[in-house]
């Protein structure tokens, strides 16, 4: 029995503060979207030649952890198979979130753009277990920043 | 080459599902699955255990835990009540049904593997007369005929056994309290039988159940003296006192048998007998080396 | 809506780059394939349940890269790239991303 209370006061802290914070952090980064709208992310590889721009590698990563609701809906989900929801929106936010840093690092050094973006996802603990799971997704990219004409 | 950067609209890479509610479908949908599934796999594992033959149960009958701190005079007076009750029952070839007291004064009373049947010191004090002390006596040795101990391990087996394979991920852990709930239903179900089984054989022996109910007043009281509040029926695996007094009205009144009459009383010495086995059982405490009281679950474990 | 994982086409220029497209899709195993393949652990050969669950889960993925490549006005999207990684016990995410670009 009190095991059973237990389990349901992490579910519900999950799921409230879980949902609260992955509000919170889509509106920021939508916000921050659009403040960066103007130095495309290209995935492309080859840069156009002219004018002559300055390379630098630039890279944003993010670790995301997974709360206790995803979690147990997650492992439900194991049971009967389907899209996994729960951890849809979860890696969503952390490539946007790598991207914008990536973005943010290009931004500073004064780029105009960045090319050949790539990413890489991993999974910091698998959250074997009761331990948390965490994702990592890191953002990569060259950034082309505009020499100035001497 | 221009190079624009469009707002890509939200939702295309996460659904729009509500989490809660998919919590619901899912949760609800795996509870009923198990359930329907333990209650399957209980059935299989029963039945499965019924085909071991009651003679190689004794092999498998817990001896350590079998005290006899009973005197000649008081497991004599014990086997001749046995006796006669189960001629009343009709056991079947075969079965011999082995009565143990233990000194120690735990409240309980339990029936195991091979026949075997522990009665307690602390519930026999407790018991006011013979037809109480037959109808507890019945109680187990139905619990004896209808293999109960037997068929309880196996179902209890089957259970977790597949649980585990399926639901081995441990963030479901929670779940598994399905395959109890299926597990206390079925031990529910043996008590009710159990119980009707042996009104029937007190029933045969006395003319009349009257002592019957005051087996389940005394345990009700126990309980209530020990403090622990009655648990909501859902979780508890005997059915609750009142239900369970209401079962054997119910019957007495469909059997036409008579709730009234004058109750047999113990034998004068049966207070002194049971002082005798309480002294045995501690000096074997006493004594190093030798097995203490039975203290532990063994099997099935029923509540007098 | 072409897709393609070359950096250009031939016999085409792209007019716009049109940024970063992307789709991915998270899908879980269930009980039923998890046994088959216990077993095929005992016996050897493809795990076709796996297989086809991976085969759902990139289709989705490519669907919703195409779905974000319309949203922004594409006509074609170049240099696809897929990624796959194990996110928790028993998911799997499959990432697939591009330039959406306007071929003329």
């Amino acid at each position: 029995m009190f095991d059973l209370i237990i389990f349901l006061v992490l579910l519900s802290l999950g799921y409230g503060v879980g949902q609260y914070a992955e509000r919170r952090h889509y509106r920021s980064i939508i916000e921050r979207e659009g403040r960066l709208n103007a130095l495309p992310a290209i995935a492309s590889r080859y840069p156009p030649i002219e004018p002559h721009y300055g390379q630098s590698l630039v890279i944003g990563s993010t670790v995301v952890s997974v709360d206790y609701f995803k979690r147990f809906l997650a492992a439900l989900r194991n049971l009967f198979g389907g899209r996994v929801t729960s951890y849809e929106s979860l890696l969503d936010r952390a490539r946007r979130e790598s991207l914008l840093r990536m973005k943010q690092q290009a931004a500073d050094l004064g780029a105009a753009m960045v090319f050949n973006v790539k990413y890489e996802t991993a999974s910091i603990s698998k959250g074997r277990g009761n331990t948390i799971g965490s994702i990592e997704v890191l953002a990569y990219g060259t950034a082309l920043i505009e020499q100035r004409r001497k | 080459m221009k190079y624009r950067n469009p707002r890509i609209p939200e939702g295309i890479n996460v659904s729009d599902r509500h989490p809660l509610k998919e919590l619901l479908v899912l949760a609800g949908g795996a509870l009923l699955l198990l359930v329907l599934l333990s209650w399957l796999l209980g059935q299989f594992g029963g039945r499965l255990a019924r085909l071991l033959p009651f003679e190689h149960e004794a092999a498998l009958a817990p001896v350590s835990l079998l005290s006899s701190d009973a005197g000649p005079e008081l497991q004599a007076y014990l086997d001749q009540l046995g006796g006669r009750l189960g001629s009343q029952m009709a056991m079947p070839e075969g079965m011999e049904v082995r009565l143990h007291v233990s000194g120690g004064d735990t409240f309980n009373a339990f029936a195991t593997l091979g026949g075997n049947i522990l009665l307690y010191r602390g519930l026999l004090e407790a018991l006011p007369h013979e037809n109480a002390l037959a109808m507890l006596l019945a109680h187990e040795m139905a619990h004896v005929e209808h293999r109960d101990p037997i068929v309880g391990i196996g179902q209890g087996a089957a259970i977790q056994l597949v649980l585990g394979l399926l639901v081995g991920d441990p963030n479901l852990a929670v779940l598994g309290s399905a395959g109890l709930y299926t597990q206390l239903h079925y031990t529910r179900e043996m008590e009710r039988e159990a119980d009707t089984e042996a009104l029937t054989a007190v029933q045969g022996m006395y003319g009349h159940i009257a002592g019957a109910r005051d087996l389940f007043d005394v345990i009700h009281m126990q309980r209530e003296r020990s403090g622990r509040e009655e648990m909501p029926a859902i979780f508890s695996s005997h059915p609750l006192d009142e239900q369970r007094l209401e079962a054997i009205s119910a019957l007495a009144r469909e059997r036409g048998w008579s709730e009234t009459g004058e109750a047999t009383p113990l034998p004068a010495a049966f207070r002194r007998w049971l002082s005798e086995a309480a002294a045995r059982a501690a000096e074997a405490r006493a004594m190093p080396g030798l097995a203490t009281s039975p203290s532990s679950r063994v099997g099935r474990l029923h509540r007098g | 809506m072409l897709i393609s994982n070359l950096e250009l086409i031939p016999g085409r220029r792209v007019v716009e780059h049109l940024g970063l497209v992307q789709g991915s899709s998270v899908r879980a195993k269930h009980v039923g394939r998890d046994i088959m393949a216990g077993l095929k652990n005992i016996f050897g050969g493809e795990l076709k349940g796996y297989t086809e669950l991976l085969q759902e889960s990139r289709d989705e993925a490519l669907q919703r890269l195409q779905r974000q490549a319309e949203a922004v006005g594409a006509n074609a999207i170049l240099n696809v790239r897929f990624s796959t990684s194990s996110i928790a016990q028993g998911a799997a995410e499959i990432y697939v991303y591009g330039t959406a670009v306007i071929l003329d």
